[in-house]
């Protein structure tokens, strides 16, 4: 049997509410949609993420990058964290076999994205 | 040493291990055992590579009816985990395990992929890959799960990782050589 403490509601201590959810996707694609090549995120001056530990955020940011495969780097250096796109260089030039370098591989069959010039016949394996 | 007009299905995982499934068809070509390869698509990609292979069947494809008549063994051949242990269930294949050894025809897998034969396997030693998951895959369908690296009990040939996949290959022409 659950024993119940009446209390008044002015007694109860105020918690200030933390950000819910995933809030680490909205920045990635934030980054992404702002075409710089490198930023820092500053921490210090946004509400929600001031209250973060400094590795929730960035084991946080590197799991949705996995997760989602963006070409996003995500370091942290000096008690920052830094994003960084890998599929481009500084200048602005694509590099079109990022996935490959990254080494992101498919988990599902429906990842597979037929390769109609690449692939090699079953009757040539083995040879 | 060939295998005459023996034939061998093998069954594959979309997203597949490279070195099971070349080591095992090298081992195949070696002995002069014919085989076709299935799949759940024509495409199919190497786990750890952008390598795809390119398939003449898949299990929408295939003619399921009278195989026993076509082929001497199933033997079933790993991948990435997820499109594995899809195998586990899949319909067709179960059908084609089911046939091959009513008609007592050779059962084969290797890794996460052994566990697609433990339907037919009541009662018979196996191992798998050791994968709770597995393990417990091989126990519900009434298969005895030892954990060994390779087992061999009747027409059931199983092995438990990649690193036994030639000697595991080399038990299965032996095997289907014995076919009637």
């Amino acid at each position: 049997m659950v024993k119940f403490v009446e209390v008044k509601p002015e007694d109860v201590k105020k918690v200030e509410s933390k950000a819910r959810g995933r809030f680490t996707a909205p920045i990635l694609q934030e980054f992404l949609e702002s075409g710089l090549y490198m930023v820092k995120i500053d921490r210090k001056n946004d509400p929600v993420l001031s209250k973060r530990p400094l590795m929730s955020l960035y084991t946080g940011l590197g799991q949705t990058v996995r997760k989602h495969q963006m070409p996003i780097r995500v370091q942290q250096v000096g008690g920052e964290i830094y994003l960084s796109r890998i599929d481009r260089t500084p200048d602005g030039q694509e590099i079109p076999d990022w996935k490959e370098k990254l080494g992101v591989k498919p988990k599902r069959s429906s990842d597979i994205e037929p390769d109609e010039e690449g692939a090699v016949d079953i009757d040539d394996i083995g040879q | 040493m060939t295998s005459g007009s023996k034939k061998v299905l093998i069954a594959v995982s979309e997203l597949y291990n490279p070195r099971e499934l070349l080591n095992t068809i090298r081992v195949f070509r070696k002995r002069g055992l014919a085989f076709d390869v299935v799949s759940g698509q024509t495409y199919i990609q190497s786990e750890d590579g952008p390598q795809q292979i390119r398939l003449k069947l898949t299990y929408a494809t295939l003619d399921t009816r009278n195989l026993a008549s076509r082929y001497d063994a199933i033997v079933c051949i790993s991948g990435a985990l997820k499109p594995t242990m899809h195998m586990w269930k899949n319909k067709i294949l179960a059908d084609i395990i089911r046939q091959m050894n009513e008609a007592g025809k050779v059962c084969a897998g290797i890794c996460c992929a052994a566990p697609a034969v433990a339907p037919v396997a009541k009662g018979k030693r196996m191992t798998s890959y050791d994968m709770l998951r597995a393990r417990d895959w091989c126990e519900i369908n009434g298969a005895i799960w030892t954990g060994k690296v390779m087992e061999v009990d009747g027409n059931i040939i199983t092995a438990s990782n990649e690193q036994k996949t030639e000697d595991w290959a080399e038990e299965i022409v032996k095997a289907v050589q014995q076919v009637k």
